[in-house]
């Protein structure tokens, strides 16, 4: 969803180039994790994606959780949306909704379009990116690892470790924690604790 | 959890990845790609665009603004400059309009509810897939049981297309809209009834000798224009006067404040002129030349001596004849309030027409200082649905020959009733446009009585109200910042100043987001799915703008050039027509059995151990409807309840104590207040604000701050003439939590 | 030049528009006021009920004792007239009171937010953002500019504009003519008390006795502040220390730029 203005770092060379565009890879896959399930079939393969990544990081746990939850699932994308509805856009009776906006949490406005967005918006810009379709605040999750996606694919890695620095890692610990009190579902659990993994800081 | 691999560790060894990212080469790439950015905020003014064409709706005033906005974002809203209304100024919720479209809690999809009515599991759905719902299940309900199957609850300007299509084209007479039937119908149509005009809040308080307000808190009731011309008066030196049990905000300001009992105001009113009748005390001329039914009206009102009324108001003899020889001695220049959310003890046609009365007695209308309606700008063309032949059909109050002076549309009680029932005919689906039922209707069980018996209930909104959890289908409104549907006209409030019209078109200020829409979108595609496609009047929301301004050779372009607001020479205001007539006795209402001259109809007193529970508003919030907005709630985050000192004492609260409120049903408030202790409230009431208690969970920042009024008015009271409903009659006594 | 604010309490409807269009310029997070609103009665006064009301604002005072606590290192700045063009040199703090105009500001970057200033002003006038702590602050003091930077483009401070009674008269308080010096003329006064004459050019006009009696007895403070400078001094020592340290770190370690300013915790500053 976000578009680069500026030419794709496409040199072919490297191991470390082709390690960071499959880097790239995994940002794109919790991007997509975390947009609203609309198409059954790319969900489907996305939540097998997502059951790949964690079989190879070893996580055996989550796994299981997953693999339970592949299992149990009557029909995608439904579990998904409602879940997704309740946790991220509308949830009436529960512990309310946990909106993916990083104002939210980052400003004690608590507002969309906060200064934060603003921020992230201009952080974006200033990369020579601008976001495809204004319907969403630039600082929607899925649009952080869009951008963090195609920094790590064009190999600008100090720039996608000031963006978590200075923009994502501030507001994320809290969401997630927020998230974990509010769902117990493992495909947004799981998510969650990956992006944790890939935008913390290396020790 | 299997954390102990660190993410380079992962890289460097996992199949699918591969190494790690070499900090030493990001070390290495250190040119900052980022300016950085300011830590204090520049200023509104700073790098913004002024978007002109804004038309507040955080009330229904409805003043004309301009947005600051940097880069899509909006900062802050302002009064127009251009503006002969608000002028530069706005209420604090006029400014708080940011807070309120930012506000995460809103509504941003379309929802569709997969768990239980009140009880919603909510799922996010295409347009298409909502629509289609709608339509069809719409399509059934009429297909059915007919067009009044169908209710509607609207409010505000987005409802009025829907509104229109569902009460003409479909052709329910369902149709009941809060403004008219809990708060000011009422009002206009005891004055239609009295003086053939509908008053609106068209006082003359800028010019006017003596401003006269029953139980209006100006300055809590904040309406920008409306609060500068109250303003105006008291500075050209107009003597005030204030009938309230509390000391409200106008109360403080006022020469004379009458504390009077709650629910006597009529019986005031009528002594006051039957003393300017005996006295002669009143504009002889102008009753001869307009009054109809005089002689009856002065023979009737004998009975109200100062005396009677001293003792049912519980107001000195001397205070009220202070305040009718005030009035007399200034007279016409006299400014009689018709109130505004006037529906309080299910009598009140009577005390409205009283009020119009004693206009029409002090010959203040069409005169500095009286009623004078403003000539505003004539030739918008009003775009409609077009009307079925069978639209109407099935009118409840027709059916039933009650409330013959009712305002459009149908009691929301007789409604409310035929649902629970069935009977006359089943009631099976809902349309909530902009309302929140839950806090305008009293009698909150019988409302969630009459969702629940439906087929299908759709709500369109920009906040998840508490209504909104009845909903099986729940749209994403635009909100008036993102939306061309309104045109607000007018003229200069001061009509002492030079003679002006304007026009001033609401036009967006910010995109919509989200997958938010107008209700002109919404309503046409709904329309289409229903059968009703050939009939859609206009295609979209700038469809509508231009049509209507076509009338007056506008167009939104040219309405933008001139700073969004087109202005023009208007005329003097004052003066009556020859044939003005005033009707102290109105056969009209004899016809119809009501009492045909104005009556005082007593309302049942307090029982022991209880306290009458009046409520109204804050200036920093209209109703529920803005109780979420972050900023406001922060000004103001409970509703304290009044109570008298002495009765404070009686019942040993102290100022700051968390109670909750029980009524004479035995209704609890769900959630507490604290007190506040104060000599300014009678001994018999007390008060709160209105709007706050807030239910859904969604509602983040007001759910459960404050106590719901609304909930406690169980006992419901119906106008007879108007068929509005009653809310100030209803009583609680405080008990202390913790 | 010495700007001040007058509020006429008799035109005040108590509506607030003033808090909300502040927050709306300056962006001011939702738990934070640069003014307030007090609601004050109805109560009981030797002149009758009053129900009036608190609109309250920095004072922007003759002697600011906001001023003097500030343990940040002085610098010298040079400061002009916006009228005449002319300069002054000065030493000072992060915070100081502006020789041309009189009002009272802040530098935000120099501020460290060691909370001294704000806890020696009587009036509770400034407050500490902590949302802007960084590596080398706990936050940034802040309060009321009289929107400076707004006067100086010609605008109106926000908060008078947006007011609809027109009960706030801003203006120069050294010129006869000016409107708000009419009001003290008339009788408008500061929020003061016997202990508490520090020379605030936010003053009040009412003319119904029972009203005024209200807002002094409420409102005006009863006693100065105590603050510890010793603490504030040790706070600016310690961040100056943290500061040294970090830029040692810094060196290596790319992005930390952005890093610093924005990032590390809301909570250190709480």
């Amino acid at each position: 969803m976000l578009q680069a203005n500026s030419a794709v770092y496409t040199s072919p060379g490297t191991d470390a180039q082709k390690e960071a565009a499959k880097l790239a890879d995994i940002y794109t896959l919790l991007a997509q994790l975390m947009r609203y399930p609309e198409d059954t079939a790319n969900v489907a393969l996305l939540v097998q994606a997502q059951l790949e990544l964690v079989l190879a990081l070893g996580w055996h746990e989550e796994a299981e959780m997953l693999r339970c939850w592949h299992a149990q699932c009557q029909g995608l994308p439904g579990d998904l949306r409602i879940e997704y509805t309740q946790l991220f856009i509308t949830a009436a009776t529960r512990c309310s909704t946990v909106p993916p906006y990083a104002s939210v949490h980052a400003d004690s406005e608590a507002l969309l379009q906060g200064r934060t967005t603003e921020r992230i918006h201009d952080f974006y810009r200033s990369c020579g990116y601008e976001l495809a379709s204004v319907a969403e605040p630039a600082d929607h999750i899925w649009l952080q690892l869009d951008f963090l996606a195609a920094l790590v694919h064009e190999g600008r890695h100090t720039e996608g470790e000031q963006f978590l620095a200075s923009f994502f890692r501030p507001w994320f610990a809290t969401f997630k924690e927020k998230c974990f009190q509010a769902t117990a579902h493992p495909v947004y659990r799981v998510t969650l604790t990956l992006i944790d993994f890939f935008t913390k800081e290396e020790q | 959890m299997a954390m102990n691999l660190t993410r380079r560790n992962f890289l460097k060894t996992a199949s699918i990845a591969a190494a790690s990212v070499p900090l030493s080469k990001v070390a290495a790439r250190a040119e900052s790609g980022v300016v950085k950015t300011p830590q204090v905020a520049p200023g509104s003014f700073k790098n913004t665009k002024t978007v002109v064409g804004g038309v507040c709706e955080m009330c229904f005033w409805r003043c004309q603004l301009v947005g600051k906005v940097r880069d899509g974002r909006l900062l802050k809203l302002e009064g127009n400059p251009k503006s002969i209304d608000n002028g530069v100024s706005l209420c604090a919720r006029g400014n708080g309009g940011v807070a309120m479209l930012y506000d995460p809690d809103r509504l941003k999809y379309p929802l569709k509810n997969v768990g239980k009515r009140g009880e919603p599991k909510w799922e996010r759905i295409s347009w298409d897939e909502a629509l289609d719902i709608c339509g069809k299940k719409l399509k059934e309900i009429v297909d059915k049981h007919g067009a009044k199957s169908l209710a509607i609850f609207p409010h505000g300007s987005t409802a009025r297309y829907p509104m229109d299509f569902f009460e003409r084209t479909v052709g329910t007479p369902n149709v009941s809209e809060p403004s008219f039937f809990q708060c000011r119908g009422v009002r206009d149509m005891a004055y239609i009834t009295t003086l053939e005009i509908a008053p609106d809040e068209d006082v003359d308080m800028a010019n006017a000798k003596v401003i006269f307000l029953v139980g209006s808190h100006l300055g809590e009731n904040i309406h920008v224009s409306h609060i500068k011309g109250y303003l105006k008066g008291l500075e050209r030196g107009a003597k005030l006067v204030v009938l309230d049990p509390r000391f409200s905000a106008a109360a403080s300001k006022a020469h004379i404040w009458v504390p009077i009992r709650p629910g006597t105001d009529t019986a005031m009113l009528l002594a006051i002129m039957n003393y300017l009748i005996e006295n002669e005390k009143y504009a002889v001329d102008f009753v001869e030349e307009h009054g109809e039914g005089f002689d009856e009206f002065a023979e009737g009102i004998k009975e109200w001596t100062l005396e009677r009324a001293a003792a049912e108001c519980d107001v000195p003899v001397a205070q009220i004849k202070q305040v009718a020889d005030l009035l007399a001695e200034n007279m016409p220049n006299v400014a009689i309030h018709p109130g505004r959310h006037v529906t309080w003890y299910g009598n009140d046609f009577q005390r409205e027409r009283a009020l119009a009365c004693l206009t029409g007695l002090l010959g203040a209308v069409g005169v500095q200082g009286g009623l004078v309606k403003p000539k505003g700008p004539k030739g918008l063309k009003r775009i409609n649905w077009p009307k079925a032949e069978t639209a109407g059909e099935g009118d409840l109050r027709r059916m039933q020959d009650v409330h013959h002076f009712h305002p459009p549309g149908c009691p929301t009680e007789l409604i409310r009733e035929a649902a629970i029932s069935g009977d006359p005919y089943p009631i099976k689906g809902c349309v909530i446009w902009g309302q929140n039922m839950i806090q305008t209707i009293p009698g909150q069980d019988r409302t969630i009585k009459m969702l629940e018996q439906m087929d299908f209930v759709l709500c369109t909104d920009i906040m998840p109200t508490d209504i909104t959890m009845y909903a099986d289908i729940l749209l994403p409104d635009c909100s008036y910042l993102e939306k061309y549907d309104f045109i607000k006209t007018g003229t200069q409030w001061d009509f002492s100043d030079e003679h002006q019209q304007y026009i001033a078109p609401r036009m967006a200020l910010v995109e919509p987001g989200f997958e938010r829409k107008d209700s002109i979108w919404i309503v046409n595609e709904i329309a289409k799915r229903m059968g009703y496609g050939d009939k859609i009047p206009v295609v979209s929301q700038e469809e509508m703008m231009a049509q209507s301004l076509e009338g007056v050779g506008l167009t939104l372009d040219k309405i933008r050039e001139e700073g969004g607001i087109h202005i023009q020479p208007g005329e003097d205001p004052y003066g009556n027509n020859e044939d003005l007539l005033v009707y102290f006795f109105s056969e009209e209402m004899d016809d119809y059995d009501y009492p045909a001259i104005p009556t005082y109809i007593p309302v049942e007193p307090p029982p022991a151990g209880y306290m009458r529970l009046l409520y109204g508003r804050t200036p920093l919030h209209t109703f529920n409807r803005s109780i979420n907005n972050p900023w406001l709630i922060h000004e103001a985050p409970i509703n304290p309840v009044w109570v008298n000192d002495k009765v404070a004492v009686r019942l040993g609260l102290k100022h700051g104590d968390t109670v909750r409120l029980v009524n004479q049903d035995g209704v609890e408030s769900r959630t507490t207040t604290t007190v506040k202790v104060t000599p300014g409230i009678r001994e018999d009431a007390v008060y709160l604000y209105h709007g706050y208690g807030t239910r859904n969970k969604e509602m983040t920042f007001s759910v459960d701050k404050g106590v719901d009024d609304t909930s406690l008015i169980t006992k419901i009271a119906i106008d007879p003439e108007s068929g509005a409903h009653g809310m100030r009659n209803n009583f609680v006594k405080l008990v202390k939590v913790g | 030049m010495r700007y001040g604010m007058v509020i006429d309490i008799d035109r005040c409807v108590g509506c607030h528009a003033c808090v909300i269009s502040c927050k709306a310029e300056w962006e001011v997070p939702t738990q934070y006021d640069r003014n307030w609103v007090h609601r004050l009665g109805p109560a009981q006064t030797s002149h009758g009920l009053s129900y009036t009301y608190y609109p309250g604002l920095c004072n922007h005072c003759e002697t600011p004792p906001c001023v003097p606590v500030c343990p940040v290192e002085k610098v010298r700045m040079t400061m002009q007239d916006a009228k005449t063009g002319e300069t002054k040199t000065l030493e000072v703090a992060a915070t100081w009171k502006d020789p041309f105009n009189g009002t009272v500001q802040i530098d935000y970057e120099r501020c460290i937010g060691c909370g001294a200033c704000r806890d020696a002003c009587p009036y509770h006038a400034r407050y500490i953002n902590t949302e802007l702590a960084d590596d080398n602050c706990l936050g940034k003091a802040d309060k009321c500019t009289y929107c400076m930077p707004r006067v100086a483009e010609g605008l109106e401070p926000a908060c008078v504009q947006t007011c609809l009674a027109r009960a706030r008269i801003f203006g120069d308080l050294d010129d006869p003519q000016s409107e708000a010096s009419q009001y003290v003329e008339k009788g408008a006064v500061g929020l003061t008390s016997p202990a508490v004459q520090i020379g605030p050019n936010g003053l009040y006009y009412g003319s119904k006795k029972a009203d005024m009696e209200l807002l002094m007895k409420s409102s005006a403070p009863k006693e100065m502040p105590q603050v510890s400078t010793r603490r504030a001094a040790l706070e600016a020592m310690r961040l100056a220390a943290k500061k040294q340290m970090n830029e040692v770190g810094v060196l290596g370690l790319a992005g930390a730029l952005i890093a610093k300013t924005f990032s590390s915790g809301r909570e250190e500053g709480k």
